[in-house]
């Protein structure tokens, strides 16, 4: 019910992206000389690099006859260099291709085919990662003999356990999903459902562990040439080399610094590819776990925002002003070059012991308006650019310091969100969590919170209070736990309670104890209540106004009853005509056609002008305003009257 | 009972049961418990039932992605039982379902023609002209445009993915067609196009359904007779008339009891 409007924009490719990162760049380019070189080197004038000369040993470099010197015995070091880089990427790519292979058809075998088949697999990965892994190529290359071969053979079993283990974890998070159902419906054998529908997907964890692993396998190349068991004389690697050099590093540093050198450099660009490439493909840093969660939403200071209020000072309402009066809220989303304009001047008012209900549908902007009051709208992306939401008549919530803000947060404003399961600490019990936040705001002793909290666990009626504020949120049921979380909500007595889709979780039997329960509590307590939901029933069982919202916009607002039974807005009459409605079932529900505009599209009219039965050339010129249609009811339709007869 | 495409006897599902490597037992879940019903050519079941009623494993029965612990399936006639080859082949050209989550039912490493064209392909075994006009007919038949065969899924908007995976069900030209929850996820507006194409294709193509959904509304408003299911069994079955006028099991009632309607108000504004 969150998802955000399905956005046109498209994401640049991933070369694109991978310009941006400059780290990556220049990895790349060290990488992409590096290998260029060495493709080379057969056309390169290079002088042999096995043409021993004992007269010419141990030449330092910038000689005349060798430009990086000559080894001890008197080859030249620069064209060992080049080709011996040749052998240690060959090696080196060749073993990470093999270890993806073995490994990423070890992974989606057993997360694929399960049960034993998994087991058996991945305890044998288990038993070749119990070993130290350079120790287990050494044994591996002390059986077989060392040879180039027999290292590279190593290196790739080695490394297997890497690709096996990630790709399995890649595959099992996609076997459940139901696409995968959907082509063993559609007749696929296993084989072809391995490989057309769960390789591409886990192709990117594949490329990431490559990526990742590559400069550490032409190390672990290096370090067995170097002991050698790799290459073998007179053959050159990086290894070999470094090895060679070891001895007289004293009388010819050179001999060894320069391919050390080299190893560095190449290993360090490697790894600079990797580290940008994981960043574009790793969907969990796509899902912005990179960026830093902000305490507060972004917001414009009052000398820059549209219609902000002075700081303090009374209000223009006197006497009794609304509890929560939002005057021209605009909440942004930017991304990239995009703005998502997903709430745009949103007015909205709350007296005490009132219940307003928003409704809207997804992407119209419902939950962050909900979300402003108090700055919890994510940024990035999120911003607030203009408007004003006063609170009990003084202070404006948008100019609060954020110390402010966190007083109210849970204390006179509470929320209660859709899934109480993510809403809740899964480590701590559950009473734990009531009792803190009534010792956050109450500053009670330890033992005077968890009397509180047990006391709400039994107000909101949970049976075995006591018992149940020691269990952990996984030991209780949906209802449950969403009634831990109206505990929490109402235990510091909020003068304004937030509700954002409550039930919709939950089973209907369920949804119906706990929104009488939201009802109770809330005249017991006079709080006020802003109720989000997409569902009109709820809105009629719970509300006295509501506020229908469309594509950022309040559309309609009006007492409950007075807008169901005639609706101004075409959208609200449409809303209302598609529901099914239970005992009415030869009611023909009308569709709305079409879709709701990309709000980071909005046209320059009306937003519902495209799939409204009666629009006219006006609605589609200038904004529509949001205006008086009757008593306490505004409407945002140049033909909101026309409604009444049609 | 000729024309009886979907004949259940006492269906059973466990799940669990066994013992661990060390010897612990695994306690047995019995999502469905003794399901008996039938389905007749070109009518609607309803199956209603909160979380846990076992209302979707009985659906993955029905299509064969689960193998009943006990009980007897068969579906026009020929039992479904350890499917395999070309039975299983010649059973999935007769069943197809649509999932719950539209978004995740679509793989979306594939454009929407391959994601059609597969099951043509394979259930069929349709050259390249064939699949290119059935793909044709049947994006034009569910309200797609042509130029969205190029695109993947998450170009698609809920209702659009949804149409898709209708699409893809409805493209091998089964006689049954299974529905877990296929509009649940999505937005009011939303639900009424697709649940008006349902309607509209059934007429047109004298489709079977099975409907499986937690909304009463839906499930009246779409279906002819209903089952209603809790803990794995049937609590109540009947005509949908019958059984929402008059609910005679006590659970039935209080389902009905607990959704929120805006009943008075909508009575006013429907003409």
């Amino acid at each position: 019910m969150m998802e955000r409007p399905a956005c046109p924009w498209r994401r640049p490719s991933i070369w694109v992206r991978l310009s941006r990162n400059h780290l990556a760049v220049l990895g790349s380019t060290i990488v992409a000389a590096i290998v260029l070189v060495a493709l080379l080197a057969p056309w390169l004038p290079l002088v042999d690099p096995n043409l021993t000369a004992p007269a010419d040993r141990l030449q330092p470099p910038l000689s005349p006859t060798a430009l990086l010197g000559t080894d001890q015995l008197g080859r030249d070091v620069l064209s060992r260099l080049i080709w011996g880089t040749r052998v240690s990427l060959a090696v080196g790519l060749s073993a990470t291709l093999i270890a993806a292979v073995a490994g990423s058809g070890i992974g989606l075998v057993a997360a694929y085919v399960g049960g034993p088949v998994d087991q058996a697999l991945m305890r044998g990965i288990d038993m070749l990662m119990a070993f130290p892994y350079l120790l287990l190529a050494l044994a591996i290359v002390a059986a077989l003999g060392p040879s180039l071969m027999n290292a590279l053979l190593a290196i790739s079993v080695v490394n297997i356990p890497f690709f096996a283990r990630a790709v399995r974890g890649a595959t099992l998070s996609l076997v459940r999903r139901e696409f995968i159902d959907a082509a063993r419906l559609a007749g696929y054998s296993r084989f072809r459902i391995l490989t057309s529908e769960l390789l591409p997907n886990v192709m990117p964890v594949i490329v990431i562990t490559m990526s990742t692993t590559v400069g550490w396998m032409i190390l672990e190349t290096a370090g067995l040439s170097f002991l050698g068991l790799g290459a073998q004389p007179p053959q050159a690697d990086l290894g070999s080399m470094l090895g060679d050099g070891r001895r007289i590093v004293v009388t010819a540093p050179h001999v060894a610094a320069v391919p050390g050198v080299l190893i560095l450099v190449l290993v360090i660009g490697i790894n600079l590819v990797g580290d940008g490439l994981r960043d574009i493909l790793d969907p969990r840093l796509k899902a912005g776990a990179l960026s830093r969660p902000v305490a507060r939403t972004a917001t414009m200071p009052a000398q820059r925002r549209p219609g902000a209020l002075p700081s303090t000072g009374p209000s223009e309402h006197g006497s009794s002003p609304p509890l929560l009066a939002m005057h021209g809220l605009d909440t942004q989303f930017e991304i990239g070059r995009e703005v998502y304009r997903a709430a745009s001047g949103v007015d909205l008012t709350l007296g005490r012991g009132d219940s307003l209900g928003v409704v809207g549908e997804s992407g119209s902007g419902k939950s962050v308006t909900a979300l402003s009051v108090l700055g919890l709208v994510p940024t990035p992306p999120g911003r607030i650019t203009g408007g004003s939401i006063r609170f009990d008549g003084t202070i404006d919530l948008l100019d609060v310091p954020l110390s402010g803000l966190q007083d109210l947060r849970g204390g006179r404003i509470a929320y209660i969100f859709q899934d109480p399961l993510t809403t809740l600490n899964p480590l701590m019990p559950v009473g734990e969590q009531v009792a803190e936040t009534v010792q956050r705001h109450q500053g009670l002793s330890n033992r005077g919170a968890w009397a509180q909290a047990v006391e709400w666990l039994d107000r909101v009626g949970l049976r075995a209070p006591a018992e149940k504020a020691r269990a952990f949120p996984h030991e209780l049921s949906g209802g449950q736990r969403q009634r831990v979380v109206i505990a929490m909500a109402l235990a510091n007595r909020p003068d304004v309670l937030i509700a954002d889709e409550p039930t919709t979780a939950l089973d209907v039997t369920t949804q119906a104890r706990i929104l009488d329960l939201v009802n109770d509590l809330r005249r017991q307590s006079g709080a006020a209540l802003l109720f989000i939901t997409h569902d009109l029933g709820v809105i009629a069982t719970l509300c006295t106004r509501v506020l229908v919202m469309y594509a950022g916009q309040v559309v309609e607002s009006g007492p409950v009853a007075a807008v169901f039974a005639t609706p101004r807005h075409p959208y609200t009459r449409g809303l209302l005509a598609c529901v099914p409605v239970l005992g009415q079932p030869e009611r023909a529900l009308d569709a709305i056609p079409g879709l709701p505009p990309p709000v980071n599209r909005l046209p320059r009219g009306c937003a519902f002008a495209d799939r409204c039965p009666s629009v006219v050339a006006a609605c589609r010129q200038a904004p529509v305003p949001l205006r008086p249609v009757g008593p306490a009811r505004t409407a945002r339709c140049l033909r909101a009257e026309d409604g009444l007869h049609g | 009972m000729v024309d009886v495409l979907v004949a259940a006897d006492a269906l059973v599902r466990l799940f669990g049961g066994g013992r661990t490597w060390l010897g612990r037992r695994v306690p047995v879940v019995r999502a469905v418990d003794g399901v008996s019903f039938w389905v007749r050519h070109g009518e609607t079941l309803g199956v209603v039932g909160e979380s846990g009623s076992g209302k979707s494993t009985l659906a993955r029965m029905l299509v064969g992605l689960l193998a009943p612990s006990a009980g007897h399936l068969s579906v026009a006639g020929r039992p479904v039982r350890g499917l395999a080859g070309v039975e299983a082949v010649r059973f999935h050209r007769a069943v197809q379902m649509v999932f719950q989550d539209p978004v995740s039912s679509l793989n979306p490493r594939k454009t929407v023609r391959q994601i059609l064209e597969g099951p043509v392909q394979v259930l069929l075994g349709a050259g390249r002209a064939e699949r290119r006009d059935r793909v044709a007919r049947i994006l034009d038949l569910v309200g797609l445009r042509p130029e969205f065969l190029e695109r993947y899924p998450h170009e698609f908007s809920g209702g659009q993915a949804q149409r898709i995976g209708l699409a893809r069900a409805l493209v091998v030209e089964p006689e049954l067609l299974v529905l877990d929850e296929p509009v649940s996820a999505l937005d009011v507006s939303i639900q009424a196009q697709v649940l008006t194409l349902l309607r509209d294709l059934q007429t047109r193509l004298g489709l079977t359904y099975v409907f499986i959904s937690h909304d009463l509304a839906v499930i009246e408003a779409l279906c002819d007779r209903v089952l209603v299911m809790r803990d794995g069994r049937v609590v109540e079955t009947g005509p949908c008339r019958t059984v929402f006028r008059a609910p005679q099991h006590a659970y039935t009632r209080s389902l009905m009891a607990a959704v929120p309607v805006v009943r008075q108000a909508i009575r006013v504004c429907t003409p």
